[in-house]
């Protein structure tokens, strides 16, 4: 998004997608480029297909006002050179907004009242907290969003506002962090499912009386407080329910795995709400058939994490990066590269060498479509 | 200079067949098209910048029916001339 990309890039871009030596490559699109300069100037029009027309265009003699002495100036005819799209290009630029017609406003809209409405919704910040934890709850990922609260318990009570970044924050990096607990609980799931029912009754229990002495406290508060209240109960909650699990866990509860998941079990039940514990069991449903399902890459890629529990990746011999977690998921498509998906991660196509690397990819140039690779969490050294 | 000649002259300056030349002519445009979708900017030396602009959403009269319509925003490519190619210009005059 937003990159600058350079002859070169493109060049490399390019002979990936045809197979060709670099250096050819970037002779093939200086030469083409060359050419359009050339002709353009000579003939004044050069069409390519699939591309657009570029054409020479001059622009007639006008006035003008000089903007730092305010003088009346006359700007000559001159030529320009403008490209116009065609129609594939331009529709493939205008995807976000393909769907969008002109439509004709009605006499009685009154342009003021959008403006009004939009100023309205700015006023009801005291919502949102809410409403991004719910949003985050149905998303199927709740625990990484209880971990992000959980600092905010020392703050002040009255900063609803400063509670807004951190829900955000976490709606964003679910993706990230979800990953690795569920590869880890497919080995010990069996084995935790028991313990953990018996687990959720006691904790279910603490939790209600905990939310019961809170409530009490905090009748006497006014209403526009109650957002407050409600962030807080889940604060104290969730502590509870940690403590707990600590206790009944021992040593086993240390491991992010097991200690996120009950969290995100004892949320639930708070809110009153079964379907994010579905959710992350058919996630982990899910991540145990793949394996079996998808063809061979993609057994490799599994491996670095199952293998390696704790956090611990296989370090790329000589690197200046070093891997510390799974940033995200990227499912082939045609015409993809890795460079480019480098590009888009971490705004660096030699950063492709690290993707390489972390799924174990054979061939670079020839990576299966469909295929999911994992893109390593990279921090420098 | 139409697309045709355009191939030819590619080809020619490549030293390779046209048939070549068209497939890797239609594959570059493609990659060029992968580019601007993600709303890269391609900036090609000696020769100029495409980029991709938002163009936001504006009300419209249309003149002969005095309707007032909403146009969508849209996203559009812009093409800028490099400074020599705008040398080579005014040079031309």
């Amino acid at each position: 998004m937003n990159n600058k990309i350079s002859l070169q890039d493109l060049a490399a871009s390019f002979a990936v997608r045809k197979g060709l030596p670099k250096k050819q490559a970037e002779l093939f699109v200086r030469t083409m480029f060359e050419i359009v300069q050339e002709y353009v100037l000579k003939e004044g029009l050069v069409k390519i297909k699939g591309l657009g027309t570029f054409k020479l265009i001059s622009v007639e003699s006008r006035s003008s006002v000089d903007v730092s002495t305010g003088e009346r100036i006359q700007i000559e005819s001159h030529s320009k050179i403008t490209f116009t799209p065609d129609k594939g290009l331009a529709d493939q630029v205008n995807k976000p907004f393909a769907g969008f017609t002109t439509v004709i406003l009605n006499p009685d809209t009154k342009l003021e009242d959008m403006e009004a409405m939009e100023l309205n919704e700015s006023l009801l910040p005291e919502l949102k907290p809410e409403e991004l934890v719910e949003d985050s709850e149905t998303e199927d990922l709740p625990d990484v969003e209880i971990e992000e609260v959980m600092p905010a318990d020392g703050e002040e009570a009255g900063n609803v506002a400063e509670y807004e970044p951190e829900a955000e924050d976490s709606v964003v990096t679910l993706g990230e962090q979800i990953e690795q607990p569920v590869a880890e609980q497919e080995e010990e799931k069996d084995m935790k499912n028991e313990s953990k029912m018996v687990d959720t009754e006691v904790i279910r229990q603490m939790v209600k009386n905990a939310v019961n002495k809170e409530m009490k406290k905090q009748r006497g508060v006014v209403l526009s407080w109650g957002w407050v209240a409600m962030c807080m109960l889940l604060v104290v909650a969730l502590l509870i329910g940690s403590f707990v699990l600590g206790y009944y866990m021992g040593g086993d509860a240390h491991r992010p795995s097991s200690t996120q998941t009950v969290e995100s079990k004892v949320t639930v039940k708070k809110a009153k709400e079964v379907k994010p514990v579905k959710a992350v069991v058919e996630d982990t449903a899910k991540s145990q058939v793949a394996p079996i399902t998808s063809a061979a890459p993609t057994e490799l890629q599994v491996k670095p994490v199952e293998a390696k529990p704790v956090a611990k990746y296989e370090q790329m011999p000589g690197g200046a990066y070093e891997i510390v977690g799974v940033k995200g998921e990227h499912v082939m498509k045609a015409g993809d590269n890795l460079l480019r998906i480098a590009r888009k991660t971490y705004g660096d196509p030699a950063l492709s060498s690290y993707i390489v690397f972390f799924n174990h990819i054979e061939n670079p140039d020839l990576v299966p479509l469909g295929a999911v690779l994992k893109l390593p969490e990279l921090v420098k050294k | 200079m139409n697309n045709k000649e355009f191939i030819a002259e590619m080809a020619r300056r490549m030293e390779m067949t046209t048939k070549e030349s068209s497939a890797l002519v239609q594959g570059l445009c493609a990659e060029i098209e992968t580019f601007l979708g993600d709303e890269d900017s391609i900036s090609l030396p000696n020769f100029g910048t495409f980029e991709v602009k938002k163009k936001l959403e504006r009300v419209v009269v249309s003149p002969s029916t005095k309707q007032r319509m909403l146009v969508p925003p849209k996203m559009v490519i812009g093409f800028k001339a490099s400074a020599n190619v705008k040398e080579l210009l005014k040079k031309l005059k």
